[in-house]
């Protein structure tokens, strides 16, 4: 993986994401497999995952200004950003984290 | 023994809980309601929007569907005890907030009393990124947690079209809508969604093919630069309701619709004479005066005494202890005051111990209907027994003679269910006996009782005369009656004073030399 060194600093952090899910909805298991395989190819030991229910914990849902399931958010780095759908679309994952598509390799 | 065990059920005995099935069953169609504490809407859907039911509210951008949704959760906890959810797509809570003080709702109380929770829904384009199949899901979610924590018997969803600006795909976001509106009902809560309207359907993604219960039109409209806002029941399934366009007003006091009236003709009525306030006229009704409730049109040309008449009516209440409310068109509350004291009526003091109220405006601030709509908060608020429109005829300028008709009608139905007196004077444009009106034409038919006053120039004088057209259920004088107005008011002249004896005779006389002329010749 290279990355032009402009966003070098940005992608030396770690990435903070945050995926809400809906119980074990067809959507939410395509989406929990998808973001495991594009972190652990495009982002290793540079991402801190997080799966969170919101049918378990719901007060979260409005907390986080969830509307669609299954979202996914960058916490960090700033600013926070949203990406919705079962994240089945690779570029449009790496568009919406930051990670422009011709450095994705 | 043996004998119990073998009677047959006889075909013909009515099983007793078979008979409350059917009753049951009678009572499930009757269609529940939940009243929207918005005056004259529930009045228009007898009972209001359906219970545990989506409700569509479509219009214009400011057609003041937010005000009308806000209210229905407002009224629903201060009036009925039931909390509600205001789910905003538009407004966040703060700026809600702020918008609907003006209207003396305080939001942020109820929200600390857990009666009311707003949530603000913000999808925006630019911070999202669509990457697959998703859901609404989290919205449910929310929905459901908002519901639940403060047990939620009421719902706004204003507007949720807003997700289509937010969004791509948009065959996800409206079966996703569908089934919101699926589980809302089976969630049982009484929802209003608000949609703004289309050019060609009556909200932009058309979320009324999906709300099949009740749909609520909007309107806002300037017709000769005054503004009326308008709402129509569109569609009420399984129930009756008024289909007519209603004229509805957003004042301090929040949304009211018009009519409050029913449109039936089965107001109860009185048998009581009240006085006119002037001894000669009360004469000139075989009563004695009006009836109680009674309505009267004063009619004639500028300058025939007609306000007058109507502060003698004023007066007399006030001296009855019955509070009066003098809706003036022309005159300001104390122009009308010093003008009427020159001929010895004194309402000054009346003003004081707020038996008369006189509430002064131009015709022209408000659209017809909207005057209406004021002239009966006022009446709700004064609770009058006697009001005066002074004159009616400025208002019907504003107008089409149809919409002026309809509502006059609404105003009498209105001022007969209150069993209000009143009394409107009209002004004639000219000075002609045959002349009528548009005013005469168009409310002569709803009063009960018409006088008509005059102004005949004779020998160099103007002669003053009165005379009753009409008088429901009253016998009356059919005498045109000559009168003088002195500093201490109107006096009525017996049957033919010697003035009018002595100008027939001439007049007569008149028409004899000129019949007599033109035959010589």
């Amino acid at each position: 993986m290279k990355y032009k060194s402009k966003r070098e600093h940005v992608v030396s952090e770690k990435f903070i994401l945050q995926l809400y899910i809906t119980g074990m909805s067809e959507n939410s298991i395509r989406a929990i497999e998808n973001i495991t395989l594009f972190c652990d190819r495009y982002l290793k030991g540079r991402f801190d995952l997080q799966i969170i229910d919101i049918y378990k914990d719901p007060s979260v849902a409005e907390e986080q200004k969830v509307v669609f399931s299954p979202s996914l958010i960058r916490q960090f780095p700033l600013p926070k950003r949203t990406l919705i759908g079962d994240l089945s679309d690779t570029k449009r994952v790496a568009l919406g984290l930051g990670m422009t598509s011709k450095n994705d390799k | 023994m043996f004998c119990n065990g073998i009677i047959l059920p006889c075909p013909f005995t009515i099983n007793p809980s078979a008979v409350s099935s059917i009753f049951m069953k009678q009572d499930d169609n009757v269609f529940p309601k939940t009243s929207t504490g918005i005056a004259g809407l529930d009045e228009i859907t007898g009972g209001g929007i359906p219970k545990g039911r989506p409700t569509l509210i479509c219009g214009s951008a400011g057609s003041g569907k937010t005000i009308l949704a806000i209210q229905f959760l407002i009224k629903g906890i201060t009036e009925y005890d039931e909390p509600g959810v205001f789910m905003s797509f538009e407004e966040s809570a703060k700026d809600l907030t702020q918008n609907v003080r003006s209207l003396g709702f305080d939001l942020e109380e109820l929200m600390l009393q857990k009666k009311l929770k707003i949530d603000h829904v913000r999808v925006e384009r630019s911070e999202i990124q669509e990457t697959g199949e998703y859901d609404l899901e989290g919205l449910f979610i929310r929905l459901n947690h908002a519901i639940d924590s403060i047990g939620a018997k009421r719902v706004v969803l204003d507007t949720i079209e807003s997700l289509f600006s937010g969004l791509t795909n948009t065959g996800i976001l409206r079966s996703e809508i569908r089934r919101l509106f699926q589980w809302l009902r089976e969630k049982g809560v009484t929802t209003i969604i608000t949609g703004e309207r289309g050019d060609t359907t009556l909200t932009r993604q058309g979320l009324e093919e999906y709300v099949s219960d009740c749909v609520i039109l909007l309107d806002f409209r300037v017709i000769e630069q005054i503004a009326t806002r308008r709402l129509r029941i569109v569609k009420y399934r399984g129930s009756t309701h008024g289909t007519n366009e209603y004229p509805f007003l957003i004042d301090e006091d929040g949304v009211s619709v018009l009519p409050i009236t029913s449109l039936k003709l089965e107001h109860k009525i009185s048998t009581e004479i009240i006085s006119t306030g002037v001894p000669g006229l009360d004469k000139l009704f075989n009563g004695g005066g009006y009836y109680r409730g009674n309505s009267t049109l004063v009619t004639g040309c500028a300058g025939t005494a007609k306000t007058i008449l109507a502060a003698y009516f004023a007066l007399n209440s006030c001296k009855r202890n019955e509070r009066v409310l003098y809706f003036s068109f022309e005159e300001s509350p104390d122009q009308l005051v010093r003008n009427v004291s020159s001929v010895g009526i004194h309402l000054g003091p009346y003003i004081k111990s707020k038996m008369l109220l006189i509430h002064a405006s131009r015709p022209s601030l408000h659209g017809l209907e909207m005057h209406l709509l004021s002239l009966h908060k006022h009446i709700r608020e004064f609770k009058p027994q006697t009001i005066i429109i002074d004159p009616i005829s400025s208002l019907i300028t504003i107008g089409s003679k149809g919409e002026v008709r309809a509502m006059l009608a609404r105003l009498m139905d209105m001022l007969k269910m209150h069993h209000i007196n009143s009394l409107f004077t009209s002004l004639n444009d000219e000075e002609s006996l045959n002349y009528s009106g548009i005013s005469e034409e168009a409310i002569s038919s709803l009063v009960d009782t018409w006088i008509k006053m005059r102004n005949e120039e004779t020998g160099g004088n103007r002669i003053r005369s009165l005379y009753i057209v009409k008088s429901r259920g009253m016998g009356h004088s059919s005498e045109i009656r000559d009168f003088i107005i002195t500093d201490r008011g109107i006096e009525i002249m017996n049957a033919v004073s010697p003035v009018k004896k002595a100008r027939r005779a001439r007049e007569k006389a008149e028409t004899f030399s000129e019949n007599g002329t033109k035959h010589k010749s």
